[in-house]
């Protein structure tokens, strides 16, 4: 716990504390993650629980993460062993050994501090004792940075929850100032402190304990006044300065350097400044040193400092480093290509013109990092020195990334553009990105199709990607035939990344999972490519659709996790649209809910498109009502209903799906029905077979189950795979109230990993063997059956669900009364037991009898799973 | 991934869980004394029902509170010490596998201490 500054007690953070305490008491949980900016008290937080962890009962133990050994295995754990590190898969052991040992029999709580700056195997190890219940761990990660994946899946899994460590409010910050005086302030000192710290713990302690220690701050009469001003206009100004008094010109010098510059090279710096003067700041623990990708890199040790440093700079010093900065990388013979972008963006920000290849050139490499902000800015100034088709192309697709489409729109169709030299390429890229902004971005297949028209009128040779995109479009706005017509299988057209994206997209909507991931066969592993990255997404829809749920889950995480890694936005908010989807069939809605909620946000704040948005919103709109949560329902809905219309269609059947169920709940089971019937008709119409099976599913599960199969049709359609079929399939075994071939169908989808729609089919066919009057024996094997599907789903508020199984039906006396019946106690020993009347007994009993369609004990035990206790 | 509750074998295994565990505590005079045989059956459903939900069943209800399950009683370290013994011999009887059982009662004497956290 390096920056552990704090005084002791946990003054200001009782609520956050108290959120820690109520996760340690859930069985659900595994640990808590801290979440919050640099000084904000998270280590402090976490000491403070250590200790009274200890206090009670526990064993605590805790971890830090560094950047200087981020890259070691098991560095961050290297200090429980007595010995060295071996190395090997005995590490793992001896650690989780010594953690024991100490404990000895106590629960262990595991603090990492900074777990983002954890090494992959010490985080790993976490999360793995998190999981099987070796330890609780806590953990704390500055805001904005990208901790292990180990550590961010603690929290996806589910193990973990986040806890906010925010800035403190205007009262927390009063009582936390009065705790670190030992003593009560004046109303103008609380505004001052406000006013200078915002709130942030660390400045508010470093200026408090500065100004008592200048007698700045004096007690007077119980309580502290201030008798001068608060040393500067900014309290961190002095702190660096009281960290520099005494050292000389060179070391304010290097400071400065790095704080206009960020992590730089020592041997850079070194160019500029004294070595000696570095060596000083590291031990006054200004600076420090941590090696990067093979070079050392010198930053602040908090970032605080750095922040402090450059607003005490000058803004004509500060220019003036800069220029200095720009000229020596680039005359530095280490220099590497991707060194481009901070030369020119030193150069821009100390006011020296760049030439526009220069800042194309850096605007290329700052897409790549997926800095649209800094590419939009060094392309727009390449753009007024020479406004090029090229350049507009460049700032155009960094608005898009940014979801500004409206104004790509309007740059793109700028006056001041030279159309005139531009290159053919150059000419198809702006024509794609305005086709892209029209339609995905803004929601018009027709202004879309109208763009393409035009190019393709002018450049009938380059038509390839152009007519794989109107294909994407047709495809997109759920019209496969259209689009496999455009785009046929085998074109040359598909074998374009939007092609591929067609292909499998329409052969999917047609119902034909399985044929798509033959036709496409294994995807390029193409990352920087949009459409590359997203034809990916939709292999693992197509792969849900296909019946290979696990599958797609596996895929989808690994997918989310490299666009986390990669800074791709609309990767990540895709990844989580998927994998909410089959989460939601796979019975977990609660991680479904967590999956669109956070694609939504996500899409919200990156970008204006809301074709993402709309999906995401949509799934967790049929989450929620799902999970029988009307509220979260209808705020989705009405969020939805906010949202202008866009054209592209292929995951909104969640959305529909979900008003329908919201309709059922609210205005009555007709108007949803009513609902259904017109997106059925609609999808019927354009050939999107998928989403209508879905739909009509929909109708059955709802309870018109009859509707739903005539609604399917006599007419055979074609469609493959492990799911789709054996909906069909369930769909008329439910309609003739055959209890086995629904069980089997039932048995099917569970295989396919539609778990949820597996346990609502087993619960259907207990209730209709119920109905037919089967034999007792066959009702409680379809019960049984029934429950272990249920048992290994979260509960789901649908009809199916709430009309059966004892868990939901049962009142809580009922149930107590029907275990004791079942573990063969008599109604007489029942009522002594629980106090009540005999005949009251015999009158629940009788109740219970009736629900779970039970004769007799027996049976009754049997249904609890405890046959022979009546014997 | 499965829950314990599955993996340890449902309310068929809690059940043998519990009647053991009760069993020997009312045998065992370091601990007997708290427990009224009058309330005995009660007890042993109150004590299936927060098992289910302590791993994991998939429609519990809230389960008790284990603060206020215990206010009323004084509870020595030693008898926190047999009654976490006593439960993990149970587990032992209903064939709880060693690594299944580590983390039940991983998890179990977690969620005792931090009643009072
Ligand atoms: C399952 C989810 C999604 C799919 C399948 C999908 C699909 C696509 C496709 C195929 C494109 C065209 C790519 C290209 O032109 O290279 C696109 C563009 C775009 N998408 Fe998505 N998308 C999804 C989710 C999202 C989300 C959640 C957002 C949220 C902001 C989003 C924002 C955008 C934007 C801004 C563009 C325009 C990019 C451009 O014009 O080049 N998408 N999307
Ligand atoms: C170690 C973990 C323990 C757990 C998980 C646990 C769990 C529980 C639960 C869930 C109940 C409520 C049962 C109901 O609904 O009626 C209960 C009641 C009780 N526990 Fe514990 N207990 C633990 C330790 C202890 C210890 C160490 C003692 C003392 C010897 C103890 C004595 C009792 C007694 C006497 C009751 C009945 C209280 C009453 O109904 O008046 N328990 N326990």
């Amino acid at each position: 716990m390096q920056h552990c500054v704090f005084v002791d007690g946990l003054i200001g953070r009782e609520s956050e504390f108290a959120a820690i305490g109520s996760a340690l008491r859930r069985a659900d949980l595994t640990g808590v993650v801290l979440i919050g900016d640099a000084g904000v008290g998270k280590s402090h937080l976490l000491g403070a629980t250590l200790r009274h962890a200890d206090l009670m009962g526990f064993s605590s133990s805790a971890i830090t993460g560094t950047r200087a050994l981020a890259d070691i295995p098991l560095a961050a754990f290297a200090s429980m062993l007595p010995s060295r590190l071996a190395g090997d898969a005995s590490d793992l052991v001896q650690i989780r050994k010594a953690l024991q040992h100490r404990a000895g029999g106590r629960p262990i709580v595991l603090g990492i501090d900074d777990a983002h700056l954890l090494d992959d195997a010490s985080a790993t190890l976490a999360h793995q004792m998190a999981g099987d219940l070796t330890a609780f761990v806590v953990a704390t990660i500055r805001s904005g940075e990208i901790p292990p994946e180990a550590v961010t899946s603690l929290l996806k899994d589910g193990l973990a929850v986040r806890i906010q460590i925010d800035a403190f409010n205007r009262v927390d910050l009063t009582s936390f100032a009065e705790s670190t005086l030992g003593g009560s302030i004046s109303a103008g000192i609380e505004q001052d402190l406000w006013d200078r710290t915002l709130g942030n713990p660390l400045f508010i302690r470093e200026l408090l304990l500065q100004a008592r220690a200048t007698g700045a701050l004096a007690l007077r009469h119980d309580r502290y006044e201030l008798v001068q001003p608060f040393a500067s206009p900014d309290t961190l100004v002095d702190l660096i300065d009281s960290r520099l008094a005494g050292l000389s010109v060179a070391h304010h010098r290097a400071a400065a350097l790095v704080a206009v510059g960020g992590p730089l090279e020592i041997d850079l710096l070194e160019q500029l400044v004294d070595p000696d003067a570095l060596v000083q700041l590291e031990d006054a623990r200004v600076l420090a040193a941590d090696e990067v990708d093979e070079t050392l890199m010198v930053r602040f040790v908090h970032p605080v400092y750095a922040d402090a440093t450059r607003r005490r700079l000058g803004r004509l010093a500060a220019r003036q480093l800069l220029r200095e900065l720009a000229t020596t990388l680039a005359a530095s013979p280490k220099r590497r290509p991707e060194d481009i972008l901070r030369i020119a963006t030193w150069r821009l920000d100390a006011g020296v013109e760049a030439e526009p290849a220069l800042l194309m050139q850096a605007a290329r490499l700052a897409t790549g990092r997926n800095d649209h902000a800094l590419a939009e800015r060094l392309a727009g100034l390449a753009f007024d020195t020479e406004p090029s088709l090229r350049a507009a192309t460049m700032i155009a697709n960094s608005l898009v990334e940014q979801g500004r489409h409206g104004e790509a729109h309007t740059l793109l169709r700028d006056e001041r553009i030279n159309h005139g030299d531009a290159s053919d390429g150059d000419r198809f890229r702006w024509a794609m990105i305005e086709a892209s902004v029209s339609f995905w971005g803004l929601g018009s297949a027709t202004d879309a199709l109208r763009v393409i028209d035009d190019f393709q009128s002018e450049f009938p040779a380059a038509t390839n990607h152009a007519v794989a995109f109107r294909g994407s479009i047709a495809a997109a706005c759920g019209q496969p035939i259209q689009a496999l017509a455009q785009v046929p299988v085998g074109s040359a057209a598909a074998t374009t990344p939007l092609g591929l994206f067609t292909v499998i997209t329409s052969l999917t909507s047609l119902g034909r999972p399985v044929l798509a991931l033959q036709t496409v066969g294994t995807l390029p592993d193409n990352d920087r490519a949009a459409a590359g990255a997203i034809t990916r997404v939709c292999y693992a829809f197509t792969m849900i659709d296909a019946g290979r749920v696990d599958e797609a889950l596996a895929l989808g995480v690994e997918g989310w996790e490299r666009a986390v890694r990669i800074g791709d936005v609309h990767g990540r908010v895709a990844w989580s649209i998927a994998i909410g989807w089959a989460e939601l069939n796979f019975g977990r809605r609660a991680a479904a809910s967590r999956w669109f909620c956070d694609a939504a946000e996500l899409a919200r704040h990156s970008a204006a498109s809301n074709h993402g948005v709309r999906w995401a919103l949509g799934g967790g709109l049929l989450a929620s009502i799902l999970a029988g949560d009307l509220d979260a329902a209808r705020r989705l809905r009405d969020q939805l209903d906010e949202l202008p219309a866009h054209d592209a269609v292929m995951y909104a059947h969640m959305e529909w799906r979900g008003r329908a169920w919201l309709q059922a709940a609210d205005e009555g089971l007709e108007f949803a029905i009513a609902s259904l019937l017109v997106r059925i008709a609609e999808t019927k119409a354009r050939g999107d077979l998928a989403p209508w099976l879905f739909l009509i599913l929909d109708v059955a599960r709802l309870g018109r189950p009859e509707l739903a199969v005539e609604l399917l049709g006599d007419g055979e359609f074609d469609v493959d795979g492990a799911l789709l079929p054996t909906i069909v399939r369930l769909l008329h075994a439910t309609a003739r109230r055959d209890a086995e071939d629904t069980a089997a169908a039932s048995d099917e989808l569970q295989l396919a990993g539609f778990r949820v729609l597996a346990a609502e089919g087993a619960a259907w066919a207990w209730a209709m063997s119920r109905e037919n009057g089967d034999d007792a024996r066959v009702v409680t094997m379809y019960s049984r059956r029934a429950q272990d599907m249920r048992d290994q789903i979260e509960s789901y508020a649908t009809p199916a669900f709430t009309g059966g199984p004892p868990e939901v039906s049962l009142s809580r006396r009922e149930r107590e009364i029907a275990m004791l019946v079942a573990h063969g106690h008599s109604s007489r020993e029942v009522a002594d037991e629980l106090i009540i009347g005999v005949r009251t007994v015999e009158s629940h009993l009788a109740r219970v009898y009736a629900k779970l369609g039970v004769r007799s004990r027996v049976e009754l035990a049997e249904v609890f799973g405890l046959a022979g206790a009546t014997s | 991934m499965r829950t314990l509750y599955e993996r340890i074998g449902g309310a068929a295994s809690i059940t043998i869980v519990v009647d053991e565990l009760y069993d020997r505590l009312t045998c065992d005079p370091r601990v007997s004394h708290h427990f009224d045989p009058a309330r005995l059956t009660a007890q042993k459903a109150g004590q299936c029902a927060w098992l289910a939900t302590a791993f994991g069943s998939p429609h519990s209800e809230p389960a008790t509170d284990l603060r206020q399950a215990h206010r009323h009683l004084e509870i020595s370290d030693e008898q926190v010490t047999a009654v976490l013994g006593h439960l993990e011999a149970a587990l032992g009887v209903a064939e709880v596998d060693d690594e299944l059982r580590r983390q039940a009662m991983s998890l179990i004497t977690r969620l005792w201490y931090a009643r009072v956290f």
